[in-house]
């Protein structure tokens, strides 16, 4: 297993690991003052197969919202990561249904902005997207 | 009354600054559009900079502005930003004192100023990247209560606020560091300047066009040769001269093919500068023109000096009626008048078309790629032909095909539901039919895929070579199309 970790100013730490025949990357990510955070993550490519997240640390209740979007502003996660419920810890499995009971996975490929939308004042989370490369 | 005046730095030197000083000139380094750019690169406390005006309604000679409202738009590019602190990038100004002024920060972003030096507004989001051009545009007011200035970063608002910019009009900008502010090290460029009365001039390149004939009127001595330098111009070594004293002598040139020179697209502006002095001092009345299917749009007469300086005739739409058309401005005339009464000699070295466009981009097709791990992503930014249609060089591609993402252009948006096609060389479309009807004004996705019988999803994987096609987007369309494959 390798891991390189890449420190970024601001509102996001991310963390690459590699075993197993999947790539992690862990994010940290610590919200504005108005409940946002957005940064770049590390391009990457593979597919993505699942995200796992935490409850959120210093938040009051509720829900905030988890968007990955690439270069050209199609969410990654096609919409999976919202409404996410800041007390719990879960993993969501990540496709596309492109028809009914018919799904596809979801290849990432490059750079990706991650976007945490509605969460509390400061508040911080966890979450790991499993890549398959 | 549009576009005022425009300034490529074409000439190659400094004859069409209204002034200029401290660590700058003419540079070929860089240029956003034809050969030449101001460049200003003083280090630690050193200042430098060039300061444009407008043109004289009455004499065709550079001038204040003076303009109550005037929208500057120039394109800028630096080097070297402040490494800390920040540095005037601009400065507006009218006739004698700053009205405002934009800085560049050490993290590349932008403030304004007004003219008691108080900040305005928010500082910029943008954090501008070195060796890249952008388009600032500047909103500037003139009233004796606190107005409203805007900065625009690439025609998108950056900074807005109100602020005591003075109740004289808009004079001239210095562009560059006229002042020092923190004894920082810069290194920035200009190019394509352009002023309005009306709106933000937008996007614009502006070329020199020359003279390459002889025109419908040969009064003068000399021929189109004597004035066709290339900038900047050579003085005495070559010029047509009249020294009539009947007056109302004309001669008039034929204008190179501007697509030559990079003209395409829209047609915003033409300003037509003649160099011109007296052979001894007199009393002249010399005037340039613009001539156009027949109609002339002629300057104002000036005396002129024994010195060279230019002398222009700017026209933002065609004489003859209409916007320009790029078959119109094929074939104007530009030329010079002599409206003197005594017989001394008025001499022109050259004689200068400046043309402002916002290109189109050529029809075509441009592939990149990019690989991430087993992912690859194959970008084309296509422009379509005047039938709607565009298609890229045979390509090898290998994977499995997720999806594509399909963006219009903004500015050139495709017509509604266009079509994308990968197709193979027996003529299949590797989509599936699935890029099909795409959107003029939206960002689309579509997941390539198909239904077995079995009702489970089968992919598409690619193996050989394709071709992307554009069809049905109209003429003169731009979009990018991209392939993600996993490979």
């Amino acid at each position: 297993m390798s891991v390189l970790v890449y420190p970024r100013t601001g509102h996001v730490e991310e963390t690459l690991s590699s075993g197993g025949g999947e790539t992690i990357v862990a994010v940290n990510w610590t919200a504005d003052a108005s409940g946002d955070c957005v940064d770049w993550l590390s391009p990457i490519g593979g597919t993505l197969r699942r995200m796992t997240y935490r409850a959120t640390v210093a938040g009051t209740g509720g829900t905030h919202s988890v968007y990955l979007y690439d270069e050209y502003g199609i969410d990654m996660l096609d919409g999976r990561g919202a409404g996410l419920t800041d007390s719990a810890t879960d993993t969501v499995f990540v496709y596309r249904a492109v028809e009914a009971d018919l799904d596809v996975p979801i290849v990432l490929c490059g750079p990706l902005q991650l976007r945490v939308s509605g969460a509390d004042a400061s508040d911080a989370g966890y979450m790991a997207f499993f890549v398959r490369p | 009354m549009g576009i005022t005046n425009i300034c490529g730095f074409e000439h190659g030197d400094t004859l069409e600054l209204e002034a200029s000083g401290g660590t700058a000139g003419i540079s070929t380094a860089y240029a956003h559009a034809g050969t030449y750019s101001w460049r200003v690169y003083p280090t630690t406390t050193a200042t430098g900079y060039a300061r444009l005006q407008g043109i004289s309604s009455t004499t065709g000679a550079r001038a204040t502005i003076n303009q109550a409202t005037c929208y500057m738009r120039i394109y800028f590019l630096y080097v070297t930003k402040p490494a800390a602190n920040e540095e005037q990038i601009m400065t507006c100004r009218s006739s004698s004192a700053v009205k405002g002024e934009i800085r560049l920060t050490s993290s590349g972003t932008l403030k304004l100023f007004d003219s008691t030096a108080a900040q305005i507004g928010s500082t910029g989001t943008t954090a501008l990247e070195p060796y890249r051009w952008y388009r600032i545009e500047w909103y500037m007011t003139t009233s004796a209560t606190p107005s409203t200035s805007t900065v625009y970063v690439d025609g998108a608002e950056e900074i807005t606020g109100s602020g005591t910019f003075t109740n004289n009009n808009v004079g001239d900008y210095d562009f560059g560091k006229p002042t020092n502010l923190n004894g920082q090290t810069v290194d920035f460029y200009y190019d394509d300047y352009a002023i309005s009365d009306s709106a933000n001039p937008g996007e614009g390149f502006i070329v020199a066009v020359p003279v390459n004939g002889a025109g419908s009127s040969s009064q003068w001595t000399g021929s189109y040769t004597d004035i066709d330098d290339t900038p900047p111009n050579d003085g005495d070594a070559t010029y047509i001269y009249d020294g009539t004293a009947s007056g109302g002598k004309v001669s008039l040139f034929t204008i190179s093919n501007p697509g030559n020179y990079g003209v395409r697209g829209t047609i915003k502006a033409v300003r037509v500068g003649s160099v011109i002095r007296e052979e001894l001092a007199h009393t002249s009345a010399m005037a340039t023109r613009l001539r156009s299917a027949g109609t002339n749009s002629t300057s104002g007469n000036r005396n002129i000096t024994a010195s060279y300086g230019f002398q222009h005739v700017l026209a933002a739409t065609d004489p003859a009626g209409g916007n320009w058309t790029y078959d119109r401005l094929k074939a104007i005339e530009v030329g010079v008048v002599n409206n003197g009464t005594t017989a001394n000699n008025v001499l022109c070295t050259y004689m200068q078309v400046l043309v402002e466009f916002a290109p189109i981009p050529a029809p075509g097709v441009i592939v990149s790629r990019a690989a991430w791990g087993r992912a690859e992503r194959i970008e084309a930014r296509w422009a379509s032909d005047d039938g709607g249609a565009a298609w890229s060089e045979w390509f090898d591609a290998t994977g499995m095909l997720d999806r594509i993402i399909a963006v219009p252009d903004s500015t050139y948006a495709p017509s509604a539901n266009y079509d994308v096609t990968l197709e193979r060389p027996d003529g299949v479309d590797a989509l599936l039919g699935l890029g099909a009807n795409r959107s003029a004004a939206n960002v689309e996705c579509a997941w390539i895929y198909r239904e077995t019988t079995a009702g489970d999803v089968e992919r598409n994987v690619l193996g050989g070579r394709y071709r992307v096609k554009i069809a049905n987007a109209g003429a003169n369309k731009c979009g990018v199309v991209a392939f993600v494959l996993a490979t």
